[in-house]
């Protein structure tokens, strides 16, 4: 990668919508205390059995009930208290004009919206007779236009899609747009709604019922400016993205999680001269299953490598035991906590956050402001 | 042509094309197609369309997923990401890219859609009304994700060193994600990028529109006084971009430059466009490309004939161009709305524009509406030569991203001095 010579991109400020509650400093606590997360709720299919989930509690109804807004899906509404949350760490405004300010926002859309919306479509008397209110929240940019619409952001917005790496992959684009000028600020992130049609297709996929891990919803979103626009509205940075890298691996052709994450952070170290033995914390993601071992022994070999005491244990914290997996807000819960891991003030050293899921990998590297 | 003062790192040029449409499979019958102003639009094939009044839709057919995947298993993956695959191994035999040379690079794969793997959501709905099964087959659920449209790419292709992203902003995807592919050639980190978009016809999306009163009962007719709707559509477009210095070391075939693109949100209402916002976008486009209306000699439109769209877009254009536009066309009359594919394949027909010398039609037009008084090309394709184009995209949620392309002419070498003159 050339290096960056302008337009550094940083992060000012962020919030984070999860199981541990609303806010940054809910989201600190959560992370502090460790407290699990994952609660059990009641089946919707099935009432009377419980499925265990991280649920963001108590979501304000300020949201639900204004008009127009009714027919909004839980992952729509929820994306607009987490858009709200981010403005209000800001007393209410980025500081930029509408039109400079947009929106860079993963998510994997809501499963529920569009199944509920086609089932109409077989089951009332008329195929057409579907809830045109709803239809927006069919497609997944549904989250992300409607926060725009909701607090006037007119810049660039933007949704992805690409799994867990969904949150790092949204700062490597919103990094992007900072670079070529598009918008002054860009809020962001990820986020997903937690719903009983989520579990069903995730189970669907990890071989049966019950058989996927708990799920959480909710998000994290960043501010993200360069370091020069930042200094211009007189905003700190927290952090500086120093890079990001994404691999794909194929299991079926002999690769391996292990092996692709190991080379990933290799090349993200050597695309941002960064000496592995000055990275003071790693957040990993702890995916499910046999991957989590291949996560550990990729970044066990990472530390290993430089100068310093061979395999010395490197500070090392995962999110997904204690509020379930996020989806694509996962790796944007992890990016949080390697802001939000040593209090609020800026990084002091270089943090690495890492994410695998089947065949997908990726690590994005956040530096000190001073870098 | 003389654009650039980027340097050729920092140029972006298109070297590889592939299309899978209702007005054919291979970009050889989609250019003779537009410009032949040949009709894709037939009845309703993907679904049982009993209880709707009418149902018309850009239809692909004689679609052989078999024939494009050579790795990847095309039953892992549902009709979008075959679509998507289809696309992306014709762009990389047309850019004379060989797989091997493929996994070699760093590369970013981008798939713009609206519905993703929505046609087999749709699936699992029918299914579960008409078996009571509420728990979803698993070779079915495997399909759902939007992001396996990218991910089919890179499973058929055995990419490694690779950004896997699909970009799901509706209607106006595909030139998000060639927009991706621009940003991410210039920003320095990728010398190569597979972008483009792709839509399967889903039940979910026909009745959606359908209910919003947007679906014409026949034809799409663009710009016309008698307008009356959308027709849905699906299929893909895929382009494969590469920084100028990159092409130019190979020695690849260059189609044409992308000169930059523009994004703005209208924010202010989740259907109907807005004319600021897209006034916007259009003006972005301008100021990236460095190029001013006055340049631009044809606009692919997103031109989806629905009353709102056509007079907003054209009134929104004005503001920008003044009164004088060029040509603007829009290409839906004949390929129907192909959704997150729509705007791809509208860049690789202002491609095809450029390098084929024509300007393809607006099909189905009787009286052009002087709501929207453009010269929308009606029905017959013309001979022209534009050399700088503009494609614009739309979407739900007043995502709007708009493009701009240059035919591509390599200068022309200075001549060798003759012996003895």
């Amino acid at each position: 990668m050339r290096p960056i010579t302008a337009g550094r991109p940083v992060i000012t400020a962020w919030s984070a919508l999860s199981p541990w509650g609303e806010g940054a400093a809910a989201f600190r606590e959560g992370l502090d205390t460790g407290w699990e997360a994952v609660t059990l709720v009641d089946s919707h299919h099935w009432p009377g059995t419980p499925v265990r989930a991280g649920i963001v509690p108590g979501v304000r109804m300020e949201y639900a009930g204004t008009r127009g807004v009714r027919s909004l899906d839980r992952l729509t509404r929820l994306t607009l208290l987490l858009s709200g949350l981010l403005l209000d760490e800001l007393g209410g405004s980025t500081g930029t004009e509408p039109e400079d300010t947009g929106m860079v926002f993963a998510t994997s859309g809501s499963a529920k919206s569009g199944l509920d919306f086609t089932t109409a479509s077989y089951a009332e008397a008329k195929p057409f007779h579907v809830d045109p209110a709803r239809f927006p929240s069919t497609a997944a940019n549904c989250a992300s236009s409607r926060s725009a619409i909701w607090y006037g952001l007119k810049g660039p917005n933007t949704t992805l899609t690409g799994g867990d790496a969904g949150g790092l992959l949204a700062l490597a684009q919103a990094a992007r747009l900072l670079g070529q000028g598009r918008a002054e600020v860009l809020l962001a992130g990820a986020g997903e709604e937690y719903s009983e049609d989520r579990v069903l297709l995730e189970d669907a996929l990890h071989g049966g019922p019950g058989q996927a891990p708990p799920l959480a919803e909710g998000g994290a979103l960043f501010l993200m400016e360069t370091a020069e626009g930042a200094a211009a509205r007189g905003r700190t940075p927290l952090a500086v993205l120093r890079g990001s890298r994404f691999r794909a691996y194929h299991r079926q052709r002999g690769g391996s999680a292990a092996g692709a994450l190991l080379r990933c952070v290799t090349d993200l170290l050597g695309d941002t001269g960064t000496d592995a033995a000055d990275i003071v914390l790693t957040v990993c993601s702890e995916p499910a299953g046999p991957l989590a071992e291949e996560e550990a022994a990729a970044l066990a070999e990472v530390f290993a490598r430089p100068g310093a005491e061979a395999g010395a244990p490197r500070r090392r914290i995962a999110l997904r035991h204690r509020m379930g997996h996020g989806g694509s807000a996962a790796s944007a819960f992890q990016t949080a906590a390697a802001l939000g891991a040593d209090g609020n003030g800026p990084l002091r050293a270089p943090v690495l956050v890492t994410s695998v899921e089947e065949g997908r990998v990726a690590a994005v590297l956040l530096g000190p402001p001073t870098d | 042509m003389t654009v650039g003062q980027r340097a050729d790192d920092r140029r972006v040029v298109v070297t590889g094309m592939g299309a899978v449409t209702s007005l054919g499979t291979g970009i050889p019958d989609f250019a003779d197609s537009l410009r032949a102003g040949r009709s894709g639009i037939g009845p309703l094939k993907a679904f049982d369309p009993t209880g709707f009044a009418h149902g018309n839709a850009g239809e692909v057919g004689d679609f052989e997923a078999a024939d494009w995947f050579r790795r990847a298993d095309p039953q892992d993956y549902g009709r979008a990401a075959q679509f998507t695959v289809a696309a992306s191994r014709q762009a990389i035999q047309d850019a004379g890219l060989e797989d091997g040379q493929l996994r070699a690079r760093r590369m970013l794969v981008s798939v713009g859609t609206t519905d993703g793997g929505t046609r087999d959501l749709d699936r699992l709905a029918e299914l579960r009304f008409t078996t009571g099964e509420i728990r979803p087959d698993p070779q079915i659920a495997a399909k759902t994700g939007a992001q396996r449209l990218s991910d089919a790419v890179v499973d058929e292709l055995d990419l490694e060193d690779v950004e896997s992203v699909t970009v799901p902003v509706a209607c106006a995807a595909g030139n998000y994600a060639v927009g991706q592919g621009v940003d991410a050639l210039r920003s320095g980190e990728y010398d190569l990028a597979l972008c483009g978009g792709a839509d399967a016809l889903t039940r979910k999306t026909f009745a959606g529109f359908y209910r919003l009163g947007a679906m014409a009962p026949d034809l799409c007719r663009p710009f016309d006084t008698g307008r009356a709707g959308m027709l849905v559509g699906e299929g893909a477009g895929m382009l494969v971009l590469e920084t100028l210095e990159s092409a130019l070391a190979r020695g690849a075939r260059i189609h044409a430059e992308v000169l930059g693109y523009g994004l703005s949100c209208d924010a202010s209402h989740p259907v109907a466009p807005e004319r600021d916002g897209v006034a916007r976008a259009v003006a972005a486009a301008h100021r990236d490309a460095r190029v001013t209306g006055a340049q631009i000699d044809y606009i692919c439109a997103h031109g989806t004939g629905t009353k709102a769209n056509d007079k907003v877009e054209t009134a929104a254009l004005r503001d920008v161009f003044g009164a004088e536009l060029p040509p603007t066309s829009a290409i839906k009359s004949m390929l129907g709305h192909s959704m997150g594919a729509a705007s791809a394949l509208g860049a690789i027909a202002c491609v095809l524009a450029m390098n084929q010398r024509f300007l393809p039609p607006t099909a189905n037009h009787r009286e052009t509406d002087p709501d929207c008084a453009v010269d929308c090309v009606p029905n017959v394709a013309v001979a022209a030569e534009p050399v700088i184009t503009q494609n614009n995209g739309m979407a739900f949620g007043g995502n709007n991203a708009v493009l701009v392309l240059a035919r591509f002419d390599l200068p022309v070498p200075a001549a060798t001095p003759q012996e003895g003159t």
